[in-house]
């Protein structure tokens, strides 16, 4: 028996030029708010950009972005919603509503497929992927079909975060994924001594420090509103980790 | 029209398959439709014929065979297929006709009403065999 989805994939993602995939350890690092706020920076500065939502049982990208996403338009495929700033958007939450989705295995896979298979991208320079937390089927999926991806791991200034994220590290090592830098997130510089960051993950592994981003008590007022998460603070940070990675 | 990704899909693997094969020709490939997709025939067909353009061979050369739907509950590990009488609305028949498993949120087990169920069979579209032949001079 022949999965034909698996032969289009590599055709889906032959226009994008880079593919920047959002990894955690564990959740609640700020990994959505990161990968949206990228996104919407690339595009704002007119990059053609993709976000595209692969943490299905905790789908929010839309719920940053402020979108009501209906059954997506078809053209030889589905096409991806356009969003703030031209970014094209694409997630399962059109096909199951704010509803759970208690998946596991073979039908988490099924679906990642399923959307790398029949989304159209067309040409892109940035393709976002946020991903959920863990090293679940999602991120096993996206190690194996893409070969062409640039990881970046978030973590939090915390030991608990930082000991699960080295073990995330340790697998995409034995897996032979190359990580292109880590930010850490919700960092509080009158505590910047617990920081774990540096020494438990990029001074261990060699990975580049790509920011070290602040806790803003005000970001939560910014969701929804993509004019708001791009011109506030958090947005300036997220430019400054794009420099970091040489995108101006 | 998002058939035409599945079909375009099709094309792309069975050209896979014939890639190294210079020597033979496609004679026949068996498809299987998953119930649960429900992929529209006439649509797809379309599909095929448009990625088929500059192939040596046709849509002649496909047969369809239909997969029922089967789930089998984690919960309580009761299995059942979609009886014909099951009416879904048609907002969710269209969630999974674009992505099946889509259907964890909407269907429960009939047995005890978990919706922590996987589903066995019958949910796509799968190449279930593909027969070549060797070409003759």
């Amino acid at each position: 028996m022949i999965d034909p989805r698996l032969s289009v994939i590599n055709k889906r993602f032959s226009g994008i030029k880079r593919v920047l995939v959002f990894a955690s350890g564990k959740g609640g690092v700020g990994k959505s708010s990161t990968s949206v706020v990228t996104a919407l920076s690339l595009a704002e500065k007119g990059f053609k950009t993709g976000l595209l939502d692969l943490d299905f049982h905790g789908a929010s990208d839309h719920i940053f972005l402020g979108a009501d996403l209906d059954f997506p338009e078809e053209s030889y495929g589905i096409l991806p919603y356009k969003s703030s700033f031209g970014l094209n958007f694409m997630s399962i939450v059109p096909f199951t509503g704010e509803h759970g989705i208690p998946m596991r295995g073979e039908d988490i896979s099924n679906a990642l497929i399923e959307l790398l298979a029949i989304t159209i991208w067309n040409e892109l320079d940035f393709l976002v992927i946020d991903m959920p937390p863990g090293i679940g089927d999602e991120v096993l999926d996206i190690i194996r079909f893409l070969k062409k991806r640039e990881m970046i791991i978030l973590s939090s200034p915390s030991l608990v975060s930082a000991r699960v994220v080295k073990r995330l590290i340790e697998v995409f090592k034995r897996l032979e994924v190359d990580i292109s830098g880590i930010v850490e997130n919700m960092g509080n510089t009158n505590h910047s001594a617990l920081s774990y960051t540096k020494d438990e993950l990029s001074n261990e592994f060699s990975i580049p420090i790509l920011n070290s981003i602040p806790r803003y008590d005000d970001f939560e007022q910014a969701i929804g509103d993509p004019e708001l998460l791009l011109k506030g603070s958090f947005g300036n940070q997220i430019n400054l980790m794009l420099k970091n990675i040489g995108i101006e | 029209m998002h058939e035409w990704a599945l079909a375009e899909s099709v094309v792309e693997a069975v050209k896979e398959q014939i890639r190294q094969k210079d020597n033979m020709k496609i004679e026949r490939v068996i498809l299987l439709f998953g119930e649960l997709q429900e992929i529209n025939r006439e649509i797809f067909d379309s599909g095929l014929d448009e990625f088929l353009e500059g192939c040596s061979w046709s849509r002649d050369v496909f047969v369809y065979e239909m997969e029922q739907a089967a789930f089998l509950c984690n919960n309580c590990s009761h299995e059942w297929s979609l009886p014909p009488e099951q009416k879904l609305n048609e907002d969710v028949q269209e969630s999974i006709h674009f992505i099946p498993e889509a259907a964890h949120a909407y269907i429960k087990c009939p047995e005890c009403g978990s919706p922590d169920f996987q589903i066995k069979k019958g949910r796509g579209i799968k190449i279930k065999e593909i027969h070549m032949l060797e070409k003759t001079s």
